[in-house]
């Protein structure tokens, strides 16, 4: 009985101290990718937007095939990526790729996951905010919350509505 | 994305479990130890 | 094992459990008390303790709970009905993020039970209370189970959403210690043969793991995770929808109403039992004369 709780106690402090250790930090920006430069061998987590317009897919002998650029606003790596891109993935969307940095500085990824934004909102009222020039979701984050969180799918509609007839 | 609702569903259903098993239980218990005090002390 | 236990035994018994484990000459009595009988060995230090005595207690949680379980039971119907049916589909996330509805609110309550159970931890060490004994042990499973809920409804929502079931990102890790947390103090209660010995035990435990709150609360803003950070903070307007956040706020008040609901059932059965065995010790006595 106490072996066992000192066994789940330990787990619990290795965990902790392990997180602590290495993963805490669990992908990097491109810039911080750059000025660290791993080598070609080592596999790191990379950490960005994915740039508007960067987007190419193809399909390979292999299956599918992406490459896009990913941006911390400051720098930008090149990623190649043989697979199936997450659901959430699209220009302007944050993802976690995991791979390593090539000699030629091109990121050759094996995982790509998306990391979304904590903006909750219907698509109909992204829609108007898109429609209305609010807001391009390929270039940055929602505005101020204040300024939709009020509207409604419905009212989003309505207001779409007008804004296109008037 | 019409896929996520056996997503959705997976994560309502055990919420709804583990609501149910632990009031259920709870409910059972608290009556279990009523009945098991009355008993003691009515003999 | 052996000396400093059986050396633990009498030392504890007389002074802390006096009230729960030990009424020595108490006519057995109806379940709601006579007052005079249940006052016993009661720190008299104030209301917290005229409250947290377990013949009140008894009386107390009779009263509430009926309410407990309707409020609890009535919002989470409401807000998760609500989550599920009424409320808009999101953005980018299409209807996965009905998860959200089980998974913020699981996660919210886990880290409030956490709190709760070093508060008992807490009240236990300083004031030595009996109740808060109790308490701690039937919050330990409870609060494990939402922290189960939490990492397994986040895990059914990173898939289809982030591509992933399971990511070592600070979040996640924090969150899964916390279950831990929970799971070790379950065990390290009951795994004394002197229950004055593991409620002291698991306590420390408990105080020792409150650290592990605020890394979860702040680990999205310390580091990088694949998690995002919160959506709802005390600080800034919700990043949310009105017509997704109101169901949530349901949905946590219900699961806060439900959890007091069955941490009360399940102190007042614990209660019960004591008598129980209390009663069944007392008349093997009187059989032995």
């Amino acid at each position: 009985m106490i072996g066992c709780c000192g066994a789940g106690l330990s787990a619990a402090l290795g965990l902790s101290l392990w997180a602590l250790s290495g993963n805490i930090v669990y992908f990097m920006a491109p810039s911080q990718l750059l000025a660290t430069h791993p080598s070609p061998k080592q596999v790191v987590r990379l950490g960005g937007m994915v740039e508007a317009g960067s987007v190419r897919t193809a399909e390979g002998l292999s299956g599918p095939e992406a490459s896009f650029r990913v941006t911390d606003g400051q720098a930008d790596v090149a990623v190649h990526y043989d697979g199936i891109l997450p659901g959430l993935f699209r220009e302007g969307q944050s993802v976690v790729a995991l791979g390593s940095l090539g000699q030629d500085g091109r990121f050759t990824a094996s995982e790509v996951l998306a990391k979304h934004d904590q903006t909750y909102m219907p698509r109909e009222v992204a829609d108007a905010l898109r429609r209305s020039g609010k807001w391009d979701p390929r270039f940055g984050p929602a505005p101020d919350p204040a300024s939709w969180d009020r509207m409604t799918a419905a009212s989003a509609e309505t207001r779409a509505g007008t804004g296109s007839g008037g | 994305m019409s896929g996520v609702w056996a997503y959705v569903d997976a994560a309502y259903g055990l919420c709804a479990a583990l609501g149910l098993w632990l009031g259920v239980g709870a409910a059972l218990r608290l009556r279990r130890a009523r009945r098991a005090l009355a008993r003691i002390e009515g003999s | 094992m052996g000396e400093g236990l059986v050396e633990g035994i009498p030392r504890r018994r007389g002074s802390r459990h006096a009230v729960t484990t030990d009424p020595p000459k108490r006519a057995p009595s109806p379940e709601p008390m006579p007052p005079e009988l249940t006052t016993t060995a009661v720190p008299a230090t104030g209301w917290l303790h005229r409250y947290a005595h377990p013949g009140r207690f008894l009386r107390l949680g009779a009263t509430v709970q009926p309410w407990l379980s309707a409020a609890g039971l009535i919002l989470t119907l409401a807000g998760l009905g609500w989550g599920l049916f009424i409320a808009p589909a999101d953005w980018q996330q299409g209807d996965a993020v009905r998860i959200m509805y089980v998974h913020v609110p699981a996660a919210w309550l886990a880290s409030a039970a956490y709190l709760a159970l070093a508060a008992c931890g807490f009240a236990s060490l300083v004031w030595r209370h009996p109740l808060a004994d109790l308490a701690a042990v039937e919050i330990g499973p409870v609060g494990a189970g939402v922290t189960a809920l939490c990492l397994a409804s986040g895990s059914l929502w990173g898939r289809p959403m982030w591509g992933a079931w399971w990511v070592w990102d600070a979040r996640l890790t924090s969150v899964l210690v916390l279950f831990f947390l929970f799971l070790g103090h379950v065990v390290l209660v009951r795994s004394f043969d002197d229950p004055a010995r593991g409620a002291r035990s698991a306590a420390i435990l408990a105080l020792v793991g409150v650290l592990d709150l605020p890394i979860i609360k702040f680990s999205v803003q310390w580091w990088n995770t694949l998690h995002q950070p919160d959506s709802i903070t005390l600080t800034a307007a919700p990043a949310m929808s009105l017509s997704m956040l109101w169901p949530l706020l349901v949905t946590a008040l219900g699961f806060s109403f439900g959890f007091a609901a069955i941490v009360v059932a399940r102190v007042r059965a614990a209660i019960l039992e004591q008598r129980v065995r209390v009663a069944m010790q007392r008349r093997a006595r009187m059989a032995e004369r």
